[in-house]
């Protein structure tokens, strides 16, 4: 009863010096609506870079790539080398018992297609017959290749959309025959699009063909640049993982003080390695704007000081007819607490609404979260009861007699 | 009703002499009465107000409210004390600026344990005349009516005693006499009514006068 008193009371003096008001607000605002862009804008660029990776990388996914990966930001950087080999892969596949399939694949970047004329520029890569359910390609017309192709290196090829679109326009491409560096190959199946890759890439720009038939008939190559192995379960990911990086270091003779010529990556390294590259914007930024809020209720603190002094007349009377010093303490720290609460939820309000031109000038997701909310709110009373509580104690020991003279 | 033996009590300030505001003084004021307590400045009389109002402490003596001791008591319960049983008028008003004339007289009940405090406030401005005025801020009342406000705000937790300091120092003589009407009335329904002034006319209005002189008090024989 007393209390719901007070706290009328409070919010009223509270909002009765204006101009006092307005000064808290804003530099409790600012913080708060600098934290909340910079930690949505971090979440959405790592949700956005998470949710395109998980397409590659789902639970139960091994992959290997040939060559030491390093992590540069948020890009990876291949070192391909020569050693990966597709018997390689099929003997790790023979030997751990959890992988349930597998692929392996070999990319030419920037090669010519073309048909009737048509030219495209089309990114090349050779897979094996199970890659249509390894990385699940959706068929939209026609089919897959299948093995007796592959072993037979047989001329065929699934193309993407945008070289569908840019060799056919609106014919159909099933049984044509189209050109490839000059070779000239059947187009049995066409896959539905599938956006970028982890990297950004796109990969509707791709021709598919059988591993075999790239390998020996367009590159002339012995070495593959990636696998990718599917394994029972999620539980089974670590130690296949290990046994693959035991395996290959075996068959490509690595002394142990010599490091792999191989990379593995399992989901939990990608997300590792992803919190790594988002980290400047996880961690860093929203430390500035932590900096801010300082700031913010350093001002916020300072100006309470001031009013305490300011209103030594009030709190004197406020004492002489009843008020306890926890009451007049209580009184500053929710004037200084609604304060800051509105202001962070006014910062927070900027916050989200200044987000909308700026995820939509760096192309991020829009997102906005409740936990960024509470988390503010949260931090604008902390702030408000932390800048407070200085004041509120001086107020508090004022003497009656002191303050009223 | 209040009962003061051979309180005491000195202010040491920085760089200056120990001053003994109070030297023994000892006073009964009892329930009903309308007491004056008269001094020049300097006399020690806003000392003897600020014990009475139990806003200060007195260094030594006794102090009995209601035949209960005060001089033990910590901050917070002179506090509840203040709240129940003295309603104070200053010679400044004191009002809370911005703020309207019911919400001053309200501010008592702020902290108050009452349950029940709906329309306490329009009835204390009724009673000193103000009840139309309720929503007008102190920038907005003259003096005479600002030290109204202030009186409600004294009465509006009913307490036994009023205690005002100088109320008609800051007020032209009409509004000075209008003020005083209202203690008077206010002392005829039976309320202690402890006056302090330097104004010896102001002081006729009481009952009963004490005169304070350096510290200490005779009461002034009718």
């Amino acid at each position: 009863m007393i209390t719901t008193r007070m706290l009328k009371s409070g919010f009223k003096t509270a909002w009765s010096h204006k101009l006092r008001a307005t000064f808290m607000i804003a530099s409790v605002m600012i913080g708060i609506a600098s934290l909340t862009v910079i930690i949505s804008l971090g979440k959405g660029t790592q949700e956005e870079v998470l949710s395109r990776v998980k397409k590659f990388f789902s639970a139960t996914t091994i992959n290997v790539m040939s060559g030491r990966v390093r992590m540069q930001g948020t890009h990876a950087k291949m070192d391909p080398t020569t050693t990966l080999k597709l018997s390689d892969i099929e003997d790790i596949a023979a030997r751990i018992k959890t992988i349930v399939s597998w692929d392996a694949g070999q990319v030419e970047l920037d090669k010519s297609a073309s048909f009737n004329g048509q030219n495209a520029i089309v990114s090349l890569h050779g897979h094996m017959p199970s890659a249509e359910a390894v990385w699940n390609l959706v068929i939209t017309e026609g089919r897959f290749f299948t093995k007796a192709e592959n072993d037979g290196t047989a001329r065929v090829a699934v193309i993407a959309p945008d070289v569908r679109k840019e060799l056919f326009g609106d014919s159909g491409p099933i049984g044509r025959q189209i050109g490839i560096e000059g070779v000239p190959f059947q187009v049995i199946g066409t896959i539905a699009p599938r956006g970028p890759d982890p990297h950004g890439m796109s990969q509707d720009d791709q021709i598919i063909i059988p591993l075999n038939t790239m390998l020996k008939r367009t590159v002339n190559l012995d070495y593959v640049i990636a696998a990718k192995f599917i394994v029972t379960d999620k539980h089974a990911v670590n130690s296949a993982a290990e046994q693959i990086t035991q395996i290959l270091r075996e068959r490509h003779r690595i002394n142990t003080d010599e490091g792999d010529d191989f990379t593995v990556i399992t989901p939990q390294a990608v997300n590792d390695m992803i919190r790594r590259a988002t980290r400047v914007f996880n961690l860093y930024l929203p430390m500035l704007s932590v900096v801010f809020l300082i700031i913010g209720a350093l001002i916020v603190a300072n100006l309470m000081l001031l009013s305490v002094s300011e209103r030594m007349k009030e709190i004197g009377l406020r004492k002489a007819v009843g008020a306890k010093s926890k009451d007049i303490q209580l009184q500053f720290l929710i004037e200084a607490s609604s304060i800051t609460l509105f202001a962070g939820s006014v910062g927070f309000a900027a916050g989200a609404l200044l987000l909308l031109p700026i995820t939509k000038m760096i192309d991020v997701p829009y997102t906005i979260s409740w936990s960024v909310m509470l988390f503010c709110l949260a931090a604008s009373s902390f702030i408000g009861i932390a800048a407070g509580f200085i004041p509120a104690r001086r107020a508090a020991v004022l003497q009656p007699v002191e303050s009223l003279r | 009703m209040i009962e003061i033996n051979d309180v005491s009590k000195s202010y040491k300030r920085d760089h200056a002499p120990e001053v003994k505001a109070l030297d023994n003084v000892s006073l009964r004021i009892a329930k009903g009465e309308f007491a004056a307590v008269v001094g020049p400045s300097g006399s020690g009389k806003t000392t003897l107000m600020n014990i009475i109002g139990l806003l200060d402490v007195p260094d030594s003596g006794s102090y009995k409210l209601n035949g209960k001791e005060t001089s033990e008591l910590d901050i917070d319960e002179l506090a509840e004390l203040r709240n129940k049983q003295i309603g104070f008028v200053f010679q400044q008003f004191h009002l809370l600026p911005k703020t309207t004339a019911k919400e001053n007289v309200e501010l008592p009940l702020v902290y108050s344990d009452r349950t029940k405090i709906t329309g306490l406030a329009e009835e204390a401005l009724a009673m000193v005349g103000l009840r139309e005025r309720m929503s007008h801020t102190p920038e907005e009342l003259s003096g005479g009516q600002q030290q109204k406000v202030a009186i409600a705000r004294a009465l509006v937790n009913n307490p036994e005693i009023i205690l005002a300091d100088e109320p008609t120092g800051n007020l032209d003589s009409k509004s000075g006499e209008d003020i005083m009407e209202i203690f008077r009335d206010l002392n005829s329904n039976g309320r202690t009514i402890i006056l302090i002034t330097h104004d010896k006319k102001i002081a006729s209005y009481a009952n009963r006068t004490f005169v304070i002189v350096d510290g200490t008090i005779t009461e002034e024989k009718r």
